[in-house]
């Protein structure tokens, strides 16, 4: 593969990296919020 | 005063975010049209590389530091908030020193003719990772998080250790690995022209607000979890009557 090759196989490894855990990060903080608003409606209901 | 504490924090983590994102962006553009080719020998088109690998390595440096402070505050204290940002911090450095270890043979691999050696700089590169993921590994298999919090927090105050090691590596050792140039004279000892240096530097400042973002958006999410565990057991309690 030439160098340019490598240069984007290296930057997708980079932006799959963080983008990854980021996303990853994001979608638990979701899933979360989600699951304390329905513990606390529970608790007043 | 309390909502508007949260809003205000809410308001600057988000900013802090934006901040992050576009200087990435910038140090993106910055890397493949302002930053010239380097010589064949380093890698010609290859060498832009440098501009992720060295910011990465940096925030996993920073990162491992965190752990450090916040391990001893928490053995000190026992305080939660400790123990949760060691953690998260923990989790960060292992993700940018996995980029660090991907990145660098992706270079190494036409410049060296190899895509890995044995060397001071990338062993201790890879030491330092794998006790980190030792790190993770360890709190997500205990029983009891709050004597793995204790077990962790010695490992991540040894583990530090090694960041020298892995930093001092290129100059205690004779190593392939470049090593890196001196403050006092950054533009003769680098090889590094103005354009590299302000695509390094952008790298540098966007690498670490992207960590700040991350660590303060990781912390909010184990503030979470702690909180939906603490209500779910509530809510079991009060089921349950008390005999």
């Amino acid at each position: 593969m030439s160098d340019a090759g490598w240069l984007v196989v290296a930057l997708v490894a980079v932006g799959a990296g963080i983008g990854g855990y980021t996303s990853l990060l994001l979608v638990r903080k979701r899933r979360l919020q989600h699951r304390l608003t329905e513990l606390h409606a529970r608790r007043t209901d | 005063m309390r909502a508007s504490s949260s809003f205000y924090k809410d308001s600057a983590l988000r900013w802090l975010g934006v901040a992050a994102w576009a200087g990435m962006a910038i140090t993106l553009l910055l890397a493949l049209f302002l930053a010239r080719q380097a010589q064949a020998s380093m890698g010609g088109e290859l060498q832009r590389i440098f501009y992720f690998h060295v910011p990465a390595a940096w925030v996993s440096y920073l990162a491992f530091t965190v752990v450090f402070i916040s391990s001893i505050a928490y053995l000190r204290t026992g305080a939660r908030r400790w123990d949760l940002l060691a953690h998260s911090a923990a989790e960060i450095g292992v993700v940018f020193c996995a980029l660090v270890l991907i990145t660098g043979p992706i270079w190494a691999h036409p410049v060296w003719g190899t895509w890995w050696q044995w060397d001071a700089r990338l062993t201790s590169t890879l030491v330092l990772w794998l006790t980190y993921v030792g790190y993770l590994f360890l709190r997500s298999l205990a029983s009891d998080p709050q004597r793995a919090g204790r077990i962790a927090a010695v490992v991540g105050i040894v583990g530090l250790v090694n960041v020298p090691i892995v930093h001092f590596s290129v100059y205690w050792w004779r190593t392939l690995h470049p090593s890196g140039p001196t403050p006092a004279d950054l533009e003769a000892s680098s090889g590094l022209g103005s354009p590299e240096l302000i695509t390094f530097f952008t790298g540098l400042v966007a690498f670490t607000m992207l960590f700040a973002w991350l660590l303060a958006v990781r912390v909010r999410v184990g503030r979470m979890g702690d909180e939906v565990e603490r209500l779910a057991v509530d809510s079991i309690r009060e089921k349950v009557p008390v005999a």
